[in-house]
């Protein structure tokens, strides 16, 4: 199976978990704000935070 | 069009009445829209009938408020009683009409202005172009064969234009920051929570922001005051004020004359400093996925049911961010609270920080790209670069426009970020003020500089 039918395979899954139907028309543009966005996920997992560092649920600047 | 406080003056000083000016202005944009598509919809009836109100009680001697008579146009998600919000999509056309008017436009009618427009937007306010697949794009008035920039781009351009002195936009990522900066035009990002957004339809709730547009920053000043409730000194002394210049990931791929532009601004300044700011990729990355997630998870059941009635380019983005697992985003919010503190902590050290908005003139329409690190990258998802990562931080900024080159030919706009502490809106338009009245901000209106090339 290739890279991308990896991830449709994946993305598919997730949807289905949502009650969500990806339409075919829609899949190479999902895909590419996919991998847009695990570019950014790579980003943000690489960085190590104190446990004390909180989510900004309540955000105040 | 004149300023706002221009108006507001000679219809309290019965130069001209509060009706001659809305039917000059709903005559100009009927006149003069087909070339910016700026505007989506006019309020004609109400605006004449709020117009013919001020003009009695001014006729009573009554007081009025400090916007009374002047004419302002929102961005499509801004509530209007009686009208359905459609927030630049078709998917919402069947929802029932608002009931009142959003809380900002009701602060703005209560000082006496007048909404006459609604204004063009990106979809969902998700894009930084203004390119509507239902309602058209926005075109930049001082250039309409390039870009507007987004996603307030309607509230941008019809400032920029002429067609109106005040409008009112929302910001996520930059979507007052990016027009402003494009359509050479003054905006403001409040303070994260200072403006309330009740009848404002959302697009990434924890980031989401409202703020006006105007042409000049003594205009901002008049309008943050109508909005907020706070008096805006203008006399502040700005001189002692300690700036600093963002360097690193905002120096990167400037225009040489963004450069330029923001040099003259600094060397008027007596006290300047380089600041680095640590981990702005990873901060823009937080804001990209929060904003990603928050978008998906809103849109979700409607998605299910309706996916094709989107713009193709925000459907498939909304999609992308609902199928998001859920630790890369509860990680961003934990570097959305990192982030905020190292922004307190720059501001122990200094007053002011100056950024570029973008890293040049608005691209065409034709080539929508930008160049960053030697590569044509995509405008539309990259022109949030410098205004995306302070988001995250949720100070306030003013989009200011730098003034044109003296002695140089006024060429197209380009425009800087001046950040704050959280809640110090005063001393950015004070300091607004006074770089515009040295002649280092502001750029003409684009009725003087049109240039229609195709």
């Amino acid at each position: 199976m290739s890279e991308k039918d990896n991830t449709i395979a994946r993305l598919e899954a997730t949807a289905a978990c949502l009650d969500l139907t990806i339409p075919e028309a829609c899949l190479p543009g999902v895909v590419a704000n996919t991998h847009l966005l695990q570019g950014y996920v790579d980003l943000i997992c690489g960085m190590t935070l104190p446990d004390t560092c909180l989510p900004a649920y309540e955000y105040r600047p | 069009m004149t300023s706002l406080i221009d108006i507001a003056h000679r219809i309290r000083a019965g130069e001209v009445s509060a009706v001659q000016i809305v039917q000059q202005t709903l005559q100009t944009i009927r006149e003069r829209n087909s070339v910016y598509n700026a505007v989506t919809r006019l309020l004609d009836e109400r605006a004449l009938k709020a117009a013919a109100e001020v003009d009695a009680c001014l006729a009573r001697g009554e007081q009025v408020g400090p916007l009374a008579g002047v004419p302002f146009g929102v961005k499509d998600l801004f509530d209007l009683e009686g009208l359905v919000t459609t927030a630049g999509s078709v998917v919402l056309k069947n929802q029932p009409p608002a009931k009142q008017d959003a809380e900002v436009v009701r602060r703005l009618c209560a000082a006496g202005a007048i909404p006459v427009a609604t204004l063009n937007m990106d979809e969902f306010a998700y894009g930084f172009a203004t390119e509507n697949a239902h309602y058209g794009t926005t075109r930049n008035p001082h250039d309409t064969a390039r870009l507007a920039g987004g996603s307030s781009g309607g509230s941008t351009a019809a400032v920029a234009a002429g067609l109106l002195p005040l409008t009112l936009g929302s910001d996520t990522n930059g979507s007052i920051r990016v027009p402003a900066s494009l359509c050479g035009v003054w905006g403001l990002r409040p303070t994260q929570g200072l403006l309330p957004l009740q009848g404002v339809y959302p697009f990434a709730a924890s980031l989401d922001v409202v703020g006006p547009f105007t042409s000049t920053s003594a205009d901002l000043a008049c309008a943050f005051e109508a909005l907020s409730g706070q008096s805006v000194a203008t006399d502040q002394d700005v001189s002692g004020l300690k700036i600093g210049r963002l360097d690193g990931w905002f120096a990167q791929d400037l225009a040489p004359e963004l450069v330029a532009s923001m040099d003259r601004l600094l060397d008027a300044c007596a006290d300047v400093r380089t600041v680095t700011l640590p981990e702005v990729a990873r901060a823009r990355a937080a804001s990209f996925v929060i904003t990603a997630a928050e978008g998906g998870a809103l849109h979700l059941g409607r998605l299910r049911t309706q996916a094709m009635a989107y713009d193709p380019a925000t459907r498939d983005r909304l999609m992308a961010g609902a199928l998001l697992p859920a630790m890369p985003i509860v990680h961003a919010q934990r570097i959305r609270s990192w982030f905020r503190d190292v922004l307190h902590d720059t501001f122990r050290e200094v007053d002011i920080l100056v950024a570029p908005a973008t890293t040049g003139v608005a691209p065409r329409l034709d080539q929508p790209t930008i160049t960053l690190g030697g590569k044509q990258v995509s405008a539309r998802a990259n022109l949030g670069l410098f205004t995306q990562p302070l988001s995250l931080a949720g100070m306030p900024v003013v989009a200011a426009p730098l003034a044109p080159a003296p002695g140089k030919p006024v060429g197209l706009p380009l425009g800087v970020q001046l950040i704050a502490a959280p809640g110090k809106e005063a001393t950015l338009l004070a300091f607004a003020q006074a770089m515009e009245k040295v002649g280092l901000l502001g750029f003409p209106c684009a009725d003087a500089t049109l240039n229609t090339q195709a």
